[in-house]
């Protein structure tokens, strides 16, 4: 078991290594970084010094080992608007986006479970029909639209809940339902077909004969197997609601990194944007980390591949 | 939800709508019936059903009395384009990686799965976002962006279908009388692998779709005062209270347009994929 986890996460250190190389690269993809980060018609002079000051006018592998230097010491550069480290302006704001994701994904499991194993049980029934439609406009209706409907009559028409910022449970819904809607649909199909797969298994069939009944086998033997399937679509649309975040926070002004890569864009405060990819990305990596080490400790067998 | 063939009807209705959403686009000039950028500020923020100087005003108007309808008309061409291009170069990039990989397996191989591996590690739209904002917000960087950044899973595929079909016999005896590479993955490989890759894509139009309009909502795609789906939903947003058909319509445009292609890519996945089959049931 352990030379499993040391395994995978000598693979997540790599990853996360490729993930900074990128978006190394990223920044330098439109030739001359500095003309991203000054204003339109800002004096050559200005331009000269920025790019000095900020080592882009080093030949590119000496900025690349600069760059991985800075790295393995935490430091990203420093904001050119907030002139203070980057990194801790990402981290300052990563908890909210933390809590967001956290409340959308328990919103989603909380519908899509009892979706996706009641759809698999009642098959050709109004039931599976009503869970298969749910699933479906969920994938289909996007976010930021389902958002501005929901502040339209929750908010705007009917005023049950705030349409923006932060302080109470009450403004975690709608943000949290928006976030979490394409989530939910895909965990309910998920659920769907993992569940049907079980049931064509061997000791289904064995519990059944055993005189077990139905809803016994479900909740003892069932869901069991069927977590794992669950769980790895999970673990990767976490790096999906980190993504959505972006859209969300925008719309609900929430205070976390999706609007404030949004933010750094518009004011071309690069440095922010590299931090924010790279904190995104790292926190996906360790969520996987940890539900591979998750399986492993359920599954046996997950460890010697 | 797809352990069997779904019946054929929700298949042909999601085919129907895409066809109908394709032909708006294509005959915008003809069914807009009105320019998309003409502005009538005396009309502002009709609500559906005005009519203004003789134009009937079908879905209302915006806050520089343009006509939604219209609006959204056009804006098709951008929604079809962009996730159609850009599906068609992620599927290009995806399957020169995967089949590459899978063919030659090797250092090689290695290195460029690990490379899926790292993209994928990226949360996508927050990679997207970052990529149009270095390259400048435009129609091309909008499809660039989406393109070069969501192959990863057409990779995937390929390679898995590869690794195993090039164990095939037939791949085999063609190798052994002689055949070259390229021929082998041109008309031996690539024939097999291909009905996999079809339907990922196919799944990925709707995802582009909505993608392509997150972008441009965030005011990083097209940009006005060109119709799109996205940027017609961020204006809407600042008059929910006043003109709620502003932000509703597209947004309906939006919905039904992916739901006809999940609904396709649905059908397409369960014609071409055989291991789906009938599952016992308590």
């Amino acid at each position: 078991m352990l030379r499993f986890v040391a395994r995978r996460t000598l693979q997540a250190v790599l990853v996360v290594w490729g993930v900074s190389t990128v978006v190394f690269l990223l920044l330098r993809l439109s030739g001359d970084p500095t003309l991203l980060m000054v204003p339109p018609g800002a004096p050559a002079e200005a331009i000269d010094r920025l790019r000095h000051q900020l080592g882009f006018d080093q030949p590119l592998p000496v900025q690349y080992v600069q760059f991985l230097v800075g790295l393995l010491r935490a430091d990203l550069g420093d904001s050119l608007v907030q002139s203070r480290p980057a990194l801790a302006i990402v981290l300052e704001r990563l908890p909210a986006t933390l809590l967001l994701g956290g409340a959308a994904l328990l919103l989603a499991l909380v519908v899509a479970l009892p979706l996706g194993v009641a759809s698999a049980l009642y098959r050709d029934t109004w039931v599976e029909r009503g869970g298969l439609l749910v699933a479906l406009l969920g994938q289909a209706i996007p976010p930021f639209w389902l958002g501005l409907m929901l502040i339209l009559l929750l908010s705007v028409r009917t005023p049950l809940l705030p349409s923006s910022g932060t302080g109470s449970w009450q403004h975690l819904v709608l943000p949290a339902v928006t976030l979490g809607s394409l989530t939910m649909a895909g965990a309910a199909r998920m659920t769907r077909v993992a569940v049907l797969e079980q049931l064509g298994q061997d000791y289904v069939r064995t519990a059944r004969a055993k005189g077990i009944a139905p809803l016994g086998i479900v909740v003892r033997h069932l869901l069991r197997n069927a977590a794992i399937p669950v769980v790895t679509i999970v673990a990767i649309d976490v790096a999906n609601l980190l993504g959505g975040a972006v859209v969300t926070e925008t719309i609900f002004a929430w205070p976390g990194i999706g609007r404030l890569v949004i933010d750094a864009i518009s004011a071309r405060d690069y440095p922010v944007v590299q931090a924010t990819v790279l904190v995104g990305s790292v926190v996906f990596v360790l969520s996987s980390l940890a539900a591979d080490v998750a399986y492993g400790l359920i599954d046996p067998r997950v460890r010697t591949r | 939800m797809n352990a069997r063939p779904r019946p054929v009807p929700t298949g042909i209705f999601g085919i129907a709508v895409l066809a109908l959403v394709a032909l708006l686009a294509l005959t915008a000039d003809w069914s807009a019936g009105y320019s998309p950028t003409h502005q009538d500020l005396v009309a502002r923020l009709q609500p559906p059903g005005t009519v203004a100087d003789g134009h009937l005003y079908r879905l209302g108007t915006d806050s520089l009395g343009r006509d939604i309808w219209a609006r959204i008309a056009y804006g098709s061409r951008v929604s079809l384009t962009v996730a159609g291009v850009a599906v068609g170069v992620s599927f290009l990039i995806g399957t020169t990686v995967g089949v590459v990989a899978g063919f030659r397996r090797g250092i090689l191989g290695a290195v460029l799965m690990r490379m899926v591996d790292v993209v994928l590690a990226i949360p996508f739209l927050l990679l997207a976002v970052a990529t149009v904002a270095v390259l400048g917000p435009s129609f091309a960087n909008l499809i660039l962006a989406l393109g070069f950044v969501r192959w990863t899973r057409y990779a995937r595929v390929g390679y898995a279908q590869t690794l195993s079909t090039r164990e095939f016999e037939f791949v085999q005896a063609a190798r052994a009388v002689g055949a070259t590479d390229a021929r082998l993955v041109l008309r031996h490989i690539l024939p097999n692998v291909a009905p996999a890759l079809v339907v990922v894509a196919t799944l990925e139009m709707g995802l582009m779709i909505i993608f392509e309009a997150s972008l441009s909502f965030l005011g990083l795609g097209v940009q006005p005062p060109d119709p799109s789906w996205g940027g017609m939903l961020s204006e809407g947003r600042n008059y929910l209270a006043d003109a709620w058909w502003l932000a509703t319509f597209p947004g309906f445009a939006i919905t039904i347009t992916v739901l006809g292609a999940n609904m396709a890519g649905d059908y397409v996945r369960d014609r071409l994929d055989p291991r789906r089959g009938e599952v016992a049931r308590i």
